[in-house]
């Protein structure tokens, strides 16, 4: 009698279970925080987790996992990373030379971003065109196109030869400033577009107010719109940094065997003198670089952001 | 006269004159302000009051020197300020959407520009303090704007406003984007504080209730000319034209032709009916002239059919619709000679015993009643 009476009770209360939990998700999706049911989370990005964690993941972590267990358990690879000299030489230079390439990027793309805000009619369209196109072209492209402005019978060569500046040609292909050069010059939109974002968006009535109050524009620019765009000059110099130190296109172009960086090196070993554990050694103090830089900056913002509490 | 109750009310009167001479304001083709003159006297509440697109914060914006007249003089005090740059000025600014400097505190925003004056730290400290009193928001220097309500914002920005004693303060829409009741309570406040200082303040609204409950006196402006400015009642009991009539407050128009007039008072044939409307300052309406009658709802009385015949204006109709707003009860009457008009009523009186479709006249007083010749 009673297991005939529960069975009884329990047909109806699952039906009337399952209707809330329908209203449930539906209530879930328009709520008011945008945020979806945990199931249907999963199922829209289970597509892209399986990619990443197949093809991007797995790959990393078997590299990394050989750099430690190759040909057994060891840290001679990263022993030999830190104890060779030529090694740490080129980690430093890496690091020398994407700090230089954001600085640059910075001092060149900040009035280029205040530019864009303020250009109005053909010249907005001139500033933008000039640096939107150039991230739209394949840096391939761009950094091939270096390559013929600067090697030894070049477009510069060939002009400075023909004004009667100099009599050979200089060489300044495969150098440092050839690298940095070509990098700014790749890298400037990663910098531009972020701090152009943050001062589009600071209202033209706070410079009004500022002059208002009695400020120069000088002292309007230094105390209202520098403070309130510095959101985008970190975001800008993060982008720059972390893409300058795994940079591998523009320095293996135009810098020379004198100039190799890390991503270079990374695959020299891999695909030419195929040590793969070493490739996986460097690749693993790549990771940290970036991530520490990362963090720091993400540290960095925050305390900003606690300052200025916007 | 009523400058001198106020200057008996405020003593340590800080005020300049304004003086706006001839200025105009053409963008290419477009012409913004259209020679405009305006003379605002020392510790004056002075309101441009216009619809959008009237020049008023054009206008405004050339006083602040935020943009410079295309032509004309402006002078505060005895200063020629037409080609002083903004920063140069000394005068302060409410901005509608309040315009703080988001990663600065309270007292920072405050002490701004006592800082760009180069006052010392002690000074700037204590007069952040009284600033801050004054606008009732005592303790509150070390929140930041984006933690402050609309109101506290706008307030703090007051106090930012006055806080270098400017002896001009301008006010583009301040309240423009708080709600009704907030917005209320702040006039009051505003009023106050101006007059506690004795400031001119030169304030920007598109809102005539706004306008009439603040104002010392009022410019009104459409397509960036002046239509007519003066104390808040003059313009309200007398406006020089229909623009005027129309935009402040609620008014009545009907139709008709002038058949005669005398002095100031002129007759006017509203279909059958002659009635009698005052013409504007300064203008003789010919016999003929099309003209609109305005007469505010609140001066139109309503009699029955039979009543005071001897009134001379007054126009026979019926009632189509009653409407009960709490102080008073709306009829609209719909006129026998076509147009339907509107009429305030006490809802203590036996009128508000009216019934729709009941037989009534509309009548008026001729001062009262003003003609304006239609647009040819």
């Amino acid at each position: 009698m009673e297991t005939s009476l529960s069975t009884h009770d329990v047909t109806p209360s699952a039906t009337l279970e399952a209707a809330p939990s329908q209203t449930d998700l539906t209530a879930g999706v328009f709520s008011q925080r945008g945020q979806l049911p945990a199931v249907t989370s999963l199922v829209l990005i289970a597509p892209l987790a399986l990619l990443l964690g197949w093809a991007f993941f797995m790959p990393i972590a078997k590299l990394l996992f050989q750099s430690i267990s190759t040909p057994t358990w060891t840290l001679e690879h990263y022993s030999r990373l830190i104890h060779e000299p030529l090694y740490m030489r080129i980690i430093m230079r890496t690091v020398l030379i994407s700090l230089s390439t954001t600085l640059a990027a910075l001092l060149l793309g900040y009035p280029i971003a205040v530019l864009m805000t303020r250009a109005k009619g053909l010249m907005a369209g001139l500033v933008a065109a000039c640096v939107l196109v150039p991230l739209w072209t394949s840096v391939l492209v761009r950094s091939y196109a270096w390559i013929v402005l600067l090697r030894r019978n070049g477009i510069i060569n060939n002009a400075l030869r023909e004004w009667g500046l100099i009599d050979q040609p200089l060489s300044l292909l495969y150098t440092e400033g050839a690298v940095l050069v070509a990098m700014i010059h790749v890298l400037l939109p990663f910098m531009i577009l972020p701090i152009y974002s943050t001062l589009i968006n600071i209202s033209p009535d706070l410079t009004k107010a500022a002059l208002n109050l009695g400020a120069s524009e000088a002292r309007a620019f230094r105390t209202v719109t520098l403070p309130l765009s510095l959101p985008g000059v970190f975001a800008g110099c993060l982008m720059v940094f972390v893409l300058a130190l795994g940079f591998y296109i523009t320095p293996a172009l135009v810098g020379g065997p004198r100039t190799l960086m890390i991503a270079t090196l990374i695959s020299q070993q891999a695909t030419a003198f195929l040590n793969w554990p070493f490739a996986g050694a460097i690749s693993l103090v790549l990771l940290l670089l970036s991530l520490g830089i990362t963090i720091a900056f993400k540290r960095l913002l925050r305390i900003e952001r606690m300052v200025t509490g916007v | 006269m009523l400058m001198q109750a106020k200057g008996s009310r405020q003593s340590h009167n800080c005020g300049l004159a304004v003086h706006i001479s001839s200025i105009s304001r053409h963008y290419g083709a477009v012409c913004a302000v259209d020679n405009v003159s305006l003379e605002v006297q020392a510790g004056e509440f002075f309101s441009l009051l216009g619809p959008s697109g009237s020049g008023k914060t054009t206008l405004l914006m050339m006083l602040a020197g935020f943009d410079e007249p295309t032509s004309g003089r402006l002078v505060v005090g005895d200063r020629d300020l037409t080609r002083v740059p903004a920063n140069k000025r000394n005068i302060g600014m409410v901005f509608q959407k309040y315009a703080l400097f988001p990663h600065m505190s309270v007292a920072d925003n405050i002490a701004f520009p006592l800082r760009m004056r180069g006052l010392s730290r002690a000074e700037r400290d204590e007069r952040v303090r009284r600033a801050l009193a004054m606008v009732k928001l005592e303790g509150y220097d070390s929140r930041m704007p984006g933690q402050l309500s609309g109101g506290q914002q706008q307030r703090i920005a007051l106090a930012r406003a006055i806080v270098f004693n400017p002896p001009v303060i301008l006010m583009d829409e301040p309240l423009g984007a708080l709600d009704k009741k907030l917005r209320q309570h702040l006039q009051l406040e505003i009023k106050q504080l101006q007059e506690r200082l004795g400031a001119t303040v030169i304030y920007v609204t598109h809102d005539q209730e706004e306008a009439l409950t603040m104002s010392d006196r009022i410019a009104v402006l459409n397509s960036g000319k002046v239509m007519q400015f003066g104390q808040p009642s003059a313009l309200y009991h007398k406006p020089a034209n229909a623009f005027v009539a129309d935009f402040l407050g609620e008014m009545n128009f009907i139709p008709g032709e002038v058949v005669g007039s005398e002095r100031d008072e002129c007759q006017v044939r509203v279909g059958a009916a002659v009635v009698t409307a005052q013409a504007p300052d300064g203008l003789k309406l010919q016999t003929g002239t099309k003209v609109r009658i305005a007469v505010r709802p609140e001066r139109m009385s309503i009699l029955a059919e039979d009543a005071a015949r001897e009134r001379t204006s007054r126009l026979s109709g019926h009632v189509t619709q009653l409407v009960f707003n709490g102080a008073s009860l709306i009829v609209l009457v719909e006129l026998d000679q076509g147009p339907t008009v509107r009429a305030s009523v006490n809802t203590q009186s036996k009128l508000a015993e009216l019934q729709v479709g009941e037989a009534i006249s509309v009548a008026w007083s001729a001062r009262d009643a003003h003609a304006y010749p239609e647009p040819a």
